[in-house]
């Protein structure tokens, strides 16, 4: 409690006459002063029960419209004090502290003051904050002042909301398959078929598929063999695996590749949120595992989740290994081993092919990302739906990667960020990007061949219709008579 | 970037919320305690005018009675002061002019005087809007202790005692109001909150 300049007068006055007692030596002056601080103190014990009166019965509200906003947004924050009539005989200030990283505000426009009688105030604020991240609105300051503006007290109590910043939003996403928008992504599995994360359908055999799952009726009928895909949904974890390699870097400043992989893990993260699934993240650097978080439920995990993703930056040159030791059971380099002494043809022969497989292995060894699901399927027994996001540009590192993902019947999304839609300049000749595009597309639909795989492709969305209008353009002139091609 | 600042603020006596135009919108009223009145006849007089000039008007009354005219005359001047300045600055003044038609405190009149003449001072600092009974209460239960305390120290220990105790007492009440106020709105942090480090 601190005393008002009005107050020091009265006490200096009071002073002054007790002081003066003995120099005229009378008490008069000081039973003058008597009077002057028994004054001061009856104002005083009065002001501490109206500050009681006033705080108890105070209410305070600190509420932010959203809380989760994006980066340069502005949130309104309503600053609200209300207090019952009989509480209403002090002046009461309250001023709403702001985030360090906020933008500041002029006190006056971020404080609410009631004055002798008056019971309610509210205040909106804009808060704006330039930097992601998870900010904590501190404590309002009040400042209470008796009637009689002699006391004042102030100290800092209130509501302490958070708001999560997060980085830019892409504003022209698009995610699909083959050039159709996905309406949404991060769906949760329902009873049906088709889109969905887990496929049960009809496909046909590719190599690597094991015999016991051929559709032998399905094979006879149609003439080819086919691998059926069967729905096992179950109360599975959902592990993301977000390629964050210097290869993820291209694209615009504010728009690379991993913006947009960033984009959609929010996404689904937030779905995860909303629907109550475990989800786990494993992003992958040039060298090996930045970041592992086991599947949790918690709101506080996905929260981890959520930061860890906006604090993802494509891996600089030079960063140094991974402590994540990456481990990969290399069934044909053992077989390499075993053949290295052997001079018979038939060893010779087969040596032919181990020294191919051998430096196939090795490769898919030294893969970050198949190591990011090697080490998944090392760490958990449940059954699983691994969302990949990453780039096209390894297609056969990425094609292993997927094949040892969707093992074991696990579920898997992927998300590609083409490389032809962030190359700088790759639309300068449309023709050559749009058989680019056709590429990855078959790159894509051959993903999706590999079990119960569903892929899209993420990317700019004028930059992909610029792409598919010039596709159309292209087949139009080639189907009129005279055409280019003719 | 645009901003957008609004006020609500609701008195709970006003009716009509008046918009003005930097957006804020307020409801306003009168602070109830600075305009309390009294009816005296037609006419609504503020407590606080009537408390003041009722004290003057007594201060200039018990000096005229006292000390006839040059006691009158004090209580006039102590009045003329009293509407330009704040009461308190008034409690000063009248004490000083006390002096001059009580130089003693010796016999029984004198001690009448000063206690009618102190009566008049209580109605005067007390006159300071807003009037609350608590604070008047308060400083007539303060003031009486004080003075009768410090008149009985000066005669039988000294001035200096005297207004040695006078002081000390006061410093100590205050402080303890003081911490008081800091322990029952929870200001008093623990060794926990503050790692130990005293308040």
């Amino acid at each position: 409690m601190q005393p008002t300049r009005r107050t020091w007068t009265a006490a200096a006055i009071g002073a002054v006459l007790a002081v003066v007692g003995p120099v005229v030596a009378s008490p008069l002056p000081v039973v003058g002063a008597a009077v002057v601080f028994g004054w001061i103190l009856a104002r005083q014990l009065v002001a501490v029960w109206g500050f009681q009166a006033t705080v108890e019965a105070t209410t305070l509200t600190v509420e932010p419209s959203v809380s989760r906003l994006q980066v340069g947004t502005d949130v309104p924050v309503t600053l609200t004090v209300e207090r019952p009539p009989t509480a209403a005989d002090t002046v009461l200030t309250v001023l709403l502290s702001l985030p360090p990283a906020a933008t500041p505000r002029p006190e006056r426009d971020r404080e609410v003051s009631l004055a002798v009688g008056e019971t309610r105030e509210t205040t909106t604020v804009l808060l704006s904050i330039p930097t992601a991240g998870r900010m904590t609105i501190k404590e309002p300051t009040w400042e209470i002042c008796d009637t009689h503006a002699m006391f004042t007290e102030s100290f800092d109590r209130g509501p302490t909301p958070t708001v999560t910043v997060e980085a830019q939003t892409i504003q022209d996403l698009h995610v699909g398959r083959g050039g159709s928008e996905l309406s949404a992504f991060g769906q949760h599995p329902t009873e049906g078929t088709g889109d969905g994360v887990t496929p049960a359908e009809l496909r046909q055999y590719l190599d690597g598929d094991p015999a016991d799952r051929i559709d032998w009726k399905a094979t006879a009928r149609l003439s080819k063999t086919y691998v059926r895909e069967f729905e096992a949904e179950s109360d599975r974890e959902i592990t993301l695996i977000v390629d964050h390699r210097s290869q993820m870097a291209a694209g615009s400043i504010a728009e690379t590749q991993l913006d947009f992989a960033r984009e959609v893990a929010l996404g689904i993260v937030s779905n995860a949120e909303s629907v109550g699934d475990p989800l786990g993240l494993i992003t992958v650097g040039d060298d090996g595992l930045t970041t592992t978080l086991a599947a949790t439920r918690q709101q506080i995990g996905y929260a981890r989740i959520r930061e860890q993703l906006l604090a993802l930056e494509p891996t600089p040159a030079g960063r140094p290994s991974s402590s994540v030791d990456l481990q990969h059971p290399g069934v044909t380099q053992r077989l390499a081993q075993q053949l290295a002494g052997d001079t018979t043809a038939f060893g010779q022969t087969l040596r032919a092919f181990t020294e191919t497989a051998t430096g196939y292995v090795e490769r898919i060894e030294t893969d970050p990302l198949y190591g990011a699901v090697d080490y998944l399927q090392a760490t958990t027994n449940a059954t699983q739906l691994t969302i990949i996001l990453t780039t096209d540009r390894e297609r056969s590192q990425l094609r292993e990667t997927v094949r040892a993902a969707a093992s074991d019947g696990n579920a898997v999304l992927v998300f590609l960020t083409p490389q032809v839609l962030f190359e700088a300049g790759e639309l300068a000749d449309l023709e050559t990007a749009y058989g680019r595009y056709r590429e990855f597309e078959a790159f894509r639909t051959e993903l999706e061949r590999l079990g119960p795989v569903i892929a899209y492709e993420v990317g700019p969305g004028d930059r992909l219709a610029t792409l598919l209008s010039s596709g159309r353009s292209e087949t139009a002139s080639r189907a009129a008579p005279g055409g280019a091609n003719e | 970037m645009s901003e957008t600042h609004t006020t609500d603020r609701t008195h709970p006596d006003a009716e009509n919320p008046t918009d003005s135009q930097d957006g804020t919108q307020t409801e306003t009223g009168t602070p109830a305690d600075t305009s309390r009145t009294v009816s005296i006849g037609d006419r609504q007089i503020e407590l606080a005018i009537l408390l003041r000039a009722v004290g003057l008007g007594w201060l200039m009354v018990v000096g005229w009675l006292f000390d006839g005219v040059v006691g009158g005359a004090v209580g006039v001047a102590i009045a003329g002061v009293a509407v330009v300045a704040r009461p308190v600055v008034v409690v000063g003044l009248a004490h000083a002019g006390l002096l001059m038609w009580i130089p003693e405190l010796t016999t029984a009149s004198s001690l009448a005087a000063i206690g009618l003449f102190e009566l008049g001072v209580i109605a005067v600092v007390l006159s300071e809007p807003p009037i609350e009974i608590p604070t008047a209460l308060l400083t007539t239960g303060f003031t009486v202790v004080f003075i009768t305390s410090t008149l009985v120290v000066w005669v039988q220990n000294g001035q200096v005692a005297a207004i040695g105790l006078l002081l000390a007492v006061v410093a100590l009440v205050g402080y303890g109001i003081h911490r008081y106020e800091r322990g029952s709105l929870g200001l008093v942090a623990t060794e926990t909150d503050n790692n130990g480090a005293p308040e």
